[in-house]
């Protein structure tokens, strides 16, 4: 059982410029390893196990920039691999979102993340998938 | 005005420790992309910067680095976050309530609060030679000890330590000098600045170009890591310091920032 971080580093300027996360989105976790991969692009590749511990945080390129992830959305199918939590860090507003590893993958499990970014009213989407790895997918 | 750069340098720290060398490890981001930084978020970074300034030393170009660890708890947190109990008993016994304060005599609730404080401050000391925590004459606030915690934020205690250190979030990256050809050849003046934070110190590296000096040059970024280890039955951390080499490119393109996508003359 590990402790993984998913990190999600956000140009909030670019993406609201360009209205898009594509180019604007650099996923990195401390897993490479024991064999992730696409380490700092938008379709990060987690090497997880059964047990292990994720948990996603988000960090703009800019320190005035505000971004939080707004969701992370699994396909219903993989609920028995993995369901996502949002939650707080204990006596603040800074939220993270957590899920253990409920079994051993045997397919790979894509994943999207929604970001609230700034003023911006509505949520925006990554339009490629990250995925979670087995250790045999 | 000026325009501010920022290099975030995204570091899986156990791993860089594990392997003696932050080349595999590291991963450098800017904000300047669009004006043609190549590399973003590989090791291979080269930070793109508009040489030719449209008016005078008001537009130079400023970089700041901001090193973080992949596992650091996010750095949004408020500081107070972090603090330990004792810790926070010793901003409340030295700032908020100091035992000197005639409004609090001896005896009292206050006084006795301060003295227990006092009592714990010397468990958060760590370094022998710093000024005592007395002097509260002249101000001085003792090094605060942050709290012991997971990625989480839960708090660990010192006895699920043994063995299981890969729970702790590891102390943030430190970068503790920038030097290589950049900087020998004046090209970037870098220097360390502080802000007002208690206990991670709020210190930043941060450095100015030269934009009269076009080319692609390197530099050299000194980081120090915390890797932990067990000593007297609790977590320590023996620092290890690494190096790693990015680079900047300086162009003869005219400063743009995002209010000026096309390089023009502003008015005076």
């Amino acid at each position: 059982m590990k402790a993984i971080s998913i990190v999600a580093v956000v140009d909030v300027v670019g993406a609201l410029a360009n209205d898009t996360l594509t180019g604007n989105l650099y996923l990195l976790d401390n897993n490479k390893s024991n064999g992730s991969t696409d380490e700092g692009t938008d379709v990060l590749k987690t090497r997880v196990k059964k047990g292990d511990q994720l948990v996603w945080v988000v960090q703009t390129l800019e320190c005035e920039a505000y971004a939080s992830i707004a969701g992370i959305d699994v396909d219903s199918k993989f609920a028995e691999y993995i369901e996502p939590q949002q939650k707080t860090y204990q006596g603040t507003n800074v939220t993270y979102w957590s899920a253990t590893i409920k079994k051993d993958l045997d397919v790979p499990v894509p994943y999207n993340l929604r970001f609230r970014l700034a003023s911006r009213a509505s949520d925006i989407a990554t339009s490629s998938s990250p995925l979670l790895l087995g250790s045999a997918a | 005005m000026s325009q501010q750069l920022a290099i975030l340098i995204m570091i899986d720290t156990a791993a860089a420790i594990k392997a003696g060398n932050l080349a595999d490890h590291i991963y450098l981001i800017d904000n300047a992309k669009w004006v043609g930084s190549t590399g973003e978020a590989t090791a291979n970074l080269v930070t793109a910067v508009d040489g030719t300034r449209v008016r005078s030393q008001m537009d130079a170009q400023v970089l700041n680095w901001l090193p973080y660890g992949i596992g650091d708890l996010p750095h949004s947190l408020p500081q107070s976050f972090f603090l330990s109990p004792a810790a926070k008993k010793t901003i409340n016994a030295t700032l908020v309530h100091p035992a000197s304060d005639p409004q609090a005599p001896a005896g009292s609730a206050a006084a006795d609060e301060a003295a227990t404080a006092t009592a714990s401050v010397a468990t958060a000391r760590v370094a022998a030679d710093e000024p005592s925590p007395h002097a509260r004459g002249a101000q001085h606030i003792p090094r605060l000890e942050a709290k012991r915690m997971d990625i989480t934020g839960a708090l660990l205690g010192k006895s699920k330590a043994k063995g299981n250190t890969a729970l702790y979030t590891y102390p943030m990256p430190l970068v503790t000098n920038i030097t290589g050809e950049a900087v020998d050849k004046y090209v970037i003046f870098p220097a360390q600045y502080g802000s007002p934070d208690l206990f991670s110190k709020g210190l930043y590296w941060s450095a100015t170009v030269d934009t009269n000096k076009v080319g692609t040059y390197a530099y050299t970024l000194h980081i120090t890591l915390f890797n932990p280890y067990e000593k007297d039955g609790e977590v320590a951390w023996e620092p290890v310091a690494l190096t790693f080499d990015s680079y900047i490119n300086v162009t003869n393109e005219a400063t743009r920032n995002g209010f000026l996508k096309v390089p023009q003359m502003l008015p005076a």
